[in-house]
């Protein structure tokens, strides 16, 4: 079986409604971004996926060369980001824990209307 | 800019010295400047400002010293440069008198100063100066554009001018506003608000010297303003007490309705004299005034008809120039402006304010409400003398006007008790004198009134001030009396100051002045009788002046000594603190308050000791020496033979009216000027006389039996003949009624409204507000379902409507857009039968897709499809609507043509 960029996004997609309906489903907080952590991979997976897939560049004198690493550096990105992002949502939710007691994310509508 | 001989001749005397007083200056470096870049002008008047922000900002942090060095630092240097630029003017005047004599300029002596002011009379003016004058100014800016019309502008310059008449009110102002800032050290030293007194003081200077300097109507009317704010400011300076914050209201409010003539007046000369510029203004009347004259000449009428030439405006070839000197609209600017006048001057049906502006602390009322701001109206007058003297009618209504103030204010001020109320009514009684000189055309006697009146009534009430400093604060001339004995300075130059306001003859400077309005309102030829009745007026006023005046005068100063003391069992041996329990209230009476400002002492014994006392009567010394020195400026034509010095040197600037006199009045100057001089001298001797006997001779008993035997009277008149009351009921209650029913409108409508959007966010925000659960992960779905909506609308199949229109053989048909969507039209015949009825038998979506487009080519942006057609026939318009992501669908509509007329089918997908 030939492995084709279609396998990859479907693979991407379900990780991604995987992450997305963990996040909407579960309540508990370091649950939930467990699921962002999922969801954020999903797309580095997309896009590591699509810079393999990209031709190669056509030079003026005949040459040919990979395509940019485009794809990767933005994977990079995200997981830099997403390691921000984890850190930051873990103080909250420790701090939370301090305040409540409890991770659960029903319990925190502070800022109800 | 108008005076390149003036200039050149200043730069040929470079080096040029001047002496006054003995005291040799050289003005070659500070002079030799060419006269529109004098920016000796722009530091005086905003020298002052600078000191009202130091104070005002920093005044806390300073301290006493630091205030004071500031404020009067100020002030004085103003002063100093003022008399610099005054020097200047005068040299620059006399420029040419002096290049002839040569020589003769070398004698520097005490007269140097004089012999410049003479001289600058003296010589010949050039035709330019004829119209503009001498003069100096100083412009840094334009300031604005300003209509003068529908379509017409003038640029407003920040421009300063000193002529003559500007350069008079300008020491005045600097001068006794500097002796008054010493005076006040000493006056507010107890004072918590110091710093805040002397920034509003400074601020006052700053927009008085706007008023004088400004070269336009725009910037008189900016310190115009100014000085009503600086006057409304310090009015209720001591604004814990709600009676002096009123008063200070009041005066705000009434100098509102002056002010709005004032602009409307300023309005009409803008729109029919097409300038705000005096100088502009000046020409405009010159030419206006001679096509008037070419015109009177012509029609064989006198100058003295003018007003009654109105059909003269519908000559279109001169009416321009004349536009502003139709009676009707100059006339009426005039009017307004004197209405103007009115209120800051404190005329007859709007002098209320003065009155209760006593208010405010004493050197305010000495600077402002006597000496200077009270003056603008005269000083505006004068200024605009050129227009003014071309309106009779206006004229007169002025003099009458000032006439009846006079005598009316006098009155009044027979009555009154308070050292302050007296003098407050004086100097409404005393602008009424100015007034009836501008009235009669005599502007530069009105002026030197102004002149003559800013020494001795700031020296008078300076010298209340003084007496309410050391009495503890009383000013009821019930309480007080023997001063003389405690208060030998002040009483010195109060007499002094009293002398002359009396108009006493021949040495003091009121009389000199008074008696020239006199003399003129006696001359004055425009409409029969009136001159005679306003000068029966001016001597009645003169006569009451000079008796209430001495009353106060010797109630205050002579006698036993003052009565609060002998009340309290005090002499001046006991030195007793004595407390007694008899006076707790007399503090009743003071003008001062919960200032602050009150001694430790109720019942202190008058003294001149101590810094506060000798900082105050300093400037008394000064003024007093004045109030006679300034009769040598004054003298009149029968002793000198020649117009008054201040006459002659505000020849330029201010019209004289004389050349409206009957020229056999003119001839019969002296015959007319000595028997006018009775009248005056009448008056004092009189008034005075009555007073001497009354208070002096009779120890008041025939007063108090004159009260006695007209009660209704004498209560009516001690009530200031109840115009207040009168104001209250006819304009104050019905404009609060008026009010408070227009409120209803306001509460309900415009309040209404506003509740109405209030209510209307607070519903919106009820309903909505559910949605904000607070809680994290409903958001979050939020989020997923709005993404997803997005992403169908992007990805998902274009959804495409048609929709036709058509017009004459042509059917248009329209496919609904979206985004990145392309479009392929195409058409085919069809049958018009009739009986196969759906649209996909007829037209099969199938057929459409798989053989028309074919043909189409590529896509388009196009979203529109015309289909023509030609006889009877039937075609089916199918589009393919493809979006970014390559998603295609379809539309098609029937167009089905019967001859005539064209039926569309509409098209689904």
């Amino acid at each position: 079986m030939i492995i084709t960029l279609g396998h990859y996004l479907a693979l991407s997609s379900v990780l991604f409604t995987i992450g997305a309906a963990g996040f909407l489903y579960r309540r508990n907080a370091l649950v939930a971004l467990m699921s962002i952590e999922l969801m954020l991979n999903a797309v580095n997976l997309t896009l590591v996926a699509a810079n393999r897939w990209l031709p190669a560049v056509q030079g003026d004198a005949g040459t040919v060369s990979p395509p940019a690493p485009s794809g990767h550096v933005f994977a990079f990105f995200v997981i830099a980001v997403a390691a921000a992002e984890a850190a930051v949502g873990l103080a909250i939710v420790l701090s939370f824990y301090r305040l409540r007691k409890t991770v659960r994310t029903d319990a925190a509508d502070m800022l109800r209307g | 800019m108008n005076l390149p001989d003036i200039s050149q001749q200043l730069m040929a005397l470079a080096g040029d010295q001047i002496s006054v007083l003995g005291l040799r200056i050289n003005l070659g470096n500070l002079t030799d400047v060419t006269p529109d870049t004098y920016s000796v002008l722009g530091w005086i008047v905003w020298l002052p400002v600078i000191g009202a922000l130091i104070n005002g900002i920093w005044g806390k942090k300073l301290g006493r010293q630091g205030v004071y060095i500031a404020g009067i630092g100020a002030v004085g240097t103003s002063f100093l440069l003022s008399i610099l630029a005054f020097f200047t003017l005068l040299k620059s005047g006399h420029a040419p008198a002096e290049a002839a004599e040569g020589a003769h300029a070398a004698a520097g002596d005490a007269a140097h100063a004089a012999h410049h002011m003479l001289s600058f009379v003296a010589r010949a003016p050039s035709i330019q100066q004829v119209i503009d004058g001498v003069k100096i100014e100083w412009m840094p800016w334009d300031w604005f554009l300003a209509p003068t019309g529908p379509h017409t502008g003038e640029m407003i310059r920040m421009r300063y001018v000193l002529d003559p008449l500007s350069g008079v009110m300008l020491l005045v102002v600097t001068g006794v506003g500097t002796l008054i800032h010493v005076y006040s050290a000493g006056y507010m030293s107890h004072d918590a608000g110091y710093a805040r007194f002397f920034a509003y003081l400074n601020l006052f200077i700053f927009a008085m010297l706007n008023l004088i300097l400004g070269d336009s109507l725009v910037l008189l009317f900016l310190g115009w303003e100014g000085v009503g704010l600086a006057s409304y400011l310090l009015i209720g300076f001591w604004y814990h007490n709600a009676s002096y914050a009123f008063a200070g209201r009041k005066a705000f409010i009434v100098n509102r309705i002056g002010d709005a003539g004032l602009l409307m007046g300023m309005s009409i000369i803008a729109w029919k004299g097409g300038t705000y510029t005096f100088e502009t203004l000046r020409h405009h009347v010159a030419e206006g005034g001679a096509a008037w004259t070419a015109l009177t000449e012509h029609t064989g009428l006198g100058n003295f008809l003018i007003d009654a030439l109105p059909f003269v405006g519908s000559i279109p070839s001169i009416a321009s120039k004349m536009e502003l000197l139709n009676p009707t609209w100059g006339g009426l600017a005039c009017l307004l402006l004197f209405v103007g006048c009115c209120g800051k001057s404190a005329q007859f049906p709007l002098y209320v304010w003065l009155p209760d502006a006593m208010a405010g602390p004493t050197p305010v009322s000495a600077l402002i409400h006597a000496a200077t701001m009270v003056t603008a109206g005269i000083y505006l007058l004068c200024r605009l003398s050129f227009l003014f003297i071309h309106f009779t009618t206006v004229m007169n209504i002025i003099a009458l006007v000032g006439a009846f103030t006079a005598l009316f204010a006098a009155t009044i001020a027979v009555t009154q008790v308070e050292l302050k109320k007296v003098l407050a009514y004086s100097t409404v009684s005393q602008l009424g004198f100015m007034f009836i000189g501008c009235g009669v055309g005599a502007f530069s006697a009105g002026f030197y009134h102004v002149f003559t009146h800013a020494f001795f009534k700031a020296c008078m009430f300076l010298g209340a001030g003084a007496v309410m400093h050391a009495c503890g604060d009383r000013q009821d001339v019930r309480e007080l009396g023997g001063l003389r004995k405690y208060l030998p300075v002040t009483y010195w130059t109060f007499l002094i100051a009293t002398l002359a306001i009396i108009g006493t003859p021949f040495l003091f400077s009121g009389f000199y002045s008074k008696d020239e309005i006199l003399f003129r309102a006696f001359a004055h030829t425009w409409a029969p009788g009136l001159g005679k009745l306003v000068y029966a007026m001016g001597v009645l006023a003169a006569t009451l002046t000079s008796f209430y005046m001495s009353r106060v005068f010797i109630l205050t100063f002579l006698g036993e000594g003052p009565a609060y003391l002998e009340k309290a069992g005090v002499t001046a041996d006991s030195h007793g603190h004595a407390a007694s329990a008899a006076h707790d209230d007399a503090h009743g009476h003071d003008a001062h308050g919960d200032d602050g400002h009150g001694h430790h002492d109720p019942n202190p014994i008058p003294s001149e000791a101590g810094i506060d006392m000798k900082l105050m009567v300093a400037p008394l010394v000064v003024l007093a020496a004045m109030a006679i020195l300034a009769s040598l400026l004054g003298l009149p034509h029968w002793m000198m033979h020649r117009e008054g010095t201040l006459a002659a040197f505000l020849e330029h600037p201010v019209a004289d009216g004389f050349q409206f006199v009957s020229e056999a009045t003119r001839t019969q100057r002296h015959t007319l000027e000595i028997p006018a001089m009775f009248g005056g001298i009448g008056a004092w001797a009189v008034g005075a006389g009555l007073a001497y006997w009354v208070y002096v001779l009779q120890k008041g008993e025939p007063a108090t039996r004159a009260s006695e035997s007209l009660p209704r009277l004498y209560k009516l008149v001690l009530a200031k003949w109840r115009i207040d009351e009168l104001y209250d009921l006819v304009f104050v209650r019905p404009l609060r009624g008026f009010a408070s029913f227009v409120a209803i409108f306001d509460r309900f409508v415009i309040d209404g409204l506003v509740n109405l959007v209030g209510f209307v966010a607070m519903l919106l925000g009820k309903l909505l507000r559910p949605m904000q659960t607070g809680a994290v992960q409903v958001y979050g779905a939020f989020i997923s379902v709005g993404a997803l909506a997005i992403f169908a609308w992007a990805v998902g199949a274009p959804a495409v409507v048609l929709s036709q229109r058509v017009d004459g053989a042509t059917a248009r048909i329209e496919a609904s857009g979206g985004p990145g969507y392309t479009y392929r039209w195409a058409s085919f015949e069809v049958s018009r039968d009739a009986t196969a009825d759906t649209l996909e038998a007829r037209c099969p979506l199938a057929e459409a897709a798989a053989t028309a487009l074919s043909h189409a080519g590529d896509g388009s942006a196009e979203t529109r499809h015309d289909e023509a057609l030609q006889g009877a026939s039937g075609r089916c318009v199918v589009v393919e609507a493809r979006n970014a992501f390559g998603r295609r669908a379809y539309a098609r509509a029937l167009v089905i043509s019967n001859n005539p007329g064209t039926i569309v089918v509409p098209g689904t997908n």
